[in-house]
């Protein structure tokens, strides 16, 4: 169903302006977007999409949900530009975030009332798995692209690397929780009840495991990245 | 809820782990408490990195017309996905560079890392060296993507010289008529020493070559350049970056520090490592 999202303010859009968007940071898009600015947005929405559409794709199996999640991730971003605040993270790290609640919350309501499938593990560092089973985000759904076996198998290995690399910077137990958290869409108190951890174990692993991170990118000289 | 309490919850409220109920104690908290919100703010940076090392998707066309369909106003045109597609004669390989074809080319090239640390992975660090390579792979992807307003005509993967193993950059060339526009961004450079500058220079198909400027860094560790050049873009051969002296007495032959071809055969963007 279409529904009109009223800009918070008119502004029509301005050939003139589009240069400018071009290469315009993206505080200064958000600006512009609050200001109903179209133009700024389709910049943004050009930038971010295909990312967005990444994380809905890992999350999600059908292509339908894939693409709302892409759709209400931006409508949000227009009706929320003006709230947005800095301080609590980077623009791209906001966006990213609310795709992956979003997904999140399709997933959670997909699986209300059944188990999680059991699809992948998360796996060590030299490929054994770990033994705790969690929806695999890399394999390929029926709305990837394509249909050769050949290809979505590559693909699913290249994603599966990445994804990987950035776990391989964690513990086996803060990797664990991650996973199952991140890519598997349980809380916290899923993830206690479920393995029989502790809850306050739960969240003390998870919150060192992006603490993990944040230190790393610190380390390489970012100092952490910029805020816009 | 206090402060230890968010600080607590803080790892699973960046992961989207929490309840419903749970999310709103901790940002009703944020609300209010401008300490939590920058160590909640750091934390979901760094949680972004997990979105950030999943491929890429290509949005469908009709998604983008349905969003700005929901919005009050005539919707903006939907910018030229190859804008010099249909014309003969740019460069003759961007189809190979195309973004796609470039994630699949820097996922290669990661695996064959990934497969050349395997014997040191067994020793630990090595690994993670080889994990924060890629982890300045995807910054500086991310930070070049952010300065491009629409996909390049080209793209390249400047490869590091042996001496900077963590380092990378990429390309984007976009072409306009005689001229072109190049963006340039590394990762995982360290600040050269005083008195010498990071200079980007293309090789050109006439053995010629221009300099185009120099990097300079950005808020975020990273380097970068943005500019335009008078050389069409099927004129440059490679796209390098040299270490430089600035002052003209102490200048002698400038190291070459990362190189990629933008003429080569196949479907990998990636150039060969300079020499120092």
């Amino acid at each position: 169903m279409k529904t009109r999202v009223e800009a918070p303010k008119a502004v029509p859009p301005q050939e003139a302006r589009e240069d400018r968007a071009l290469s315009s940071p993206d505080g200064a898009l958000l600006g512009r977007i609050a200001a109903g600015d179209q133009q700024a947005f389709a910049v943004l929405y050009d930038r971010y999409a295909p990312a967005v559409l990444g994380v809905a794709r890992r999350l999600l199996r059908e292509r339908e949900q894939q693409e709302e999640v892409l759709q209400e991730t931006f409508l949000t971003v227009w009706r929320k530009a003006a709230t947005y605040d800095g301080r609590r993270g980077r623009l791209s790290s906001w966006l990213l975030a609310i795709a992956h609640h979003k997904a999140i919350d399709l997933l959670r309501r997909e699986r209300h009332g059944r188990p999680v499938p059991l699809q992948g593990e998360p796996r060590q560092a030299d490929g054994r798995a770990t033994g705790d089973g969690a929806r695999d985000p890399d394999r390929a759904g029926p709305g990837d692209q394509g249909s050769d076996p050949t290809a979505q198998a590559a693909q699913g290995l290249e994603a599966r690397s990445q994804i990987e690399q950035a776990l391989a910077l964690l513990t086996l137990e803060q990797r664990q929780v991650v996973w199952l958290a991140y890519f598997a869409g349980l809380t916290h108190r899923e993830i206690a009840a479920r393995y029989g951890i502790p809850l306050g174990t739960v969240k003390s692993r998870l919150r060192s495991a992006v603490e993990r991170l944040r230190d790393v990118l610190q380390a390489e000289g970012a100092g952490g990245w910029d805020r816009v | 809820m206090t402060c230890s309490q968010v600080r607590e919850m803080a790892g699973a409220y960046v992961l989207n782990a929490l309840t419903r109920h749970d999310r709103q104690r901790v940002d009703h908290h944020l609300d209010r408490c401008a300490r939590c919100r920058k160590e909640v703010g750091e934390l979901a940076d760094a949680a972004a990195l997990l979105s950030f090392s999943l491929s890429p998707a290509e949005p469908p066309a009709a998604v983008r017309a349905r969003l700005f369909g929901c919005l009050a106003g005539p919707a903006p045109a939907a910018p030229s996905a190859h804008p010099q597609a249909a014309r003969p004669g740019r460069i003759s390989r961007r189809e190979l560079f195309r973004p796609g074809v470039l994630r699949v080319a820097v996922v290669a090239a990661a695996l064959f890392a990934l497969g050349l640390a395997g014997g040191a992975w067994l020793h630990g660090r090595s690994f993670e060296a080889g994990t924060r390579a890629q982890l300045a792979l995807a910054r500086a992807e991310s930070e070049l993507w952010r300065g491009l307003a629409r996909r390049p005509s080209a793209m390249v993967r400047l490869e590091p010289a042996p001496s900077l193993r963590h380092a990378v950059a990429l390309a984007a060339v976009e072409g306009l008529g005689d001229a072109c526009s190049i963006r340039l961004v590394g990762a995982g450079l360290p600040a050269p020493h005083a008195g010498a500058r990071y200079r980007v220079q293309l090789e050109l198909t006439d053995d010629s070559s221009w300099e185009v400027g120099e990097l300079t860094p950005t808020q975020t560790g990273l380097w970068a350049l943005t500019a335009r050049v008078p050389v069409p873009p099927h004129r440059i051969r490679v796209v390098r970056v040299d270490l430089e002296e600035r002052a003209p007495s102490a200048r002698g032959k400038p190291a070459v520090l990362l190189r990629g071809s933008l003429q080569r055969a196949g479907p990998q963007a990636s150039g060969e490592p300079g020499r120092p």
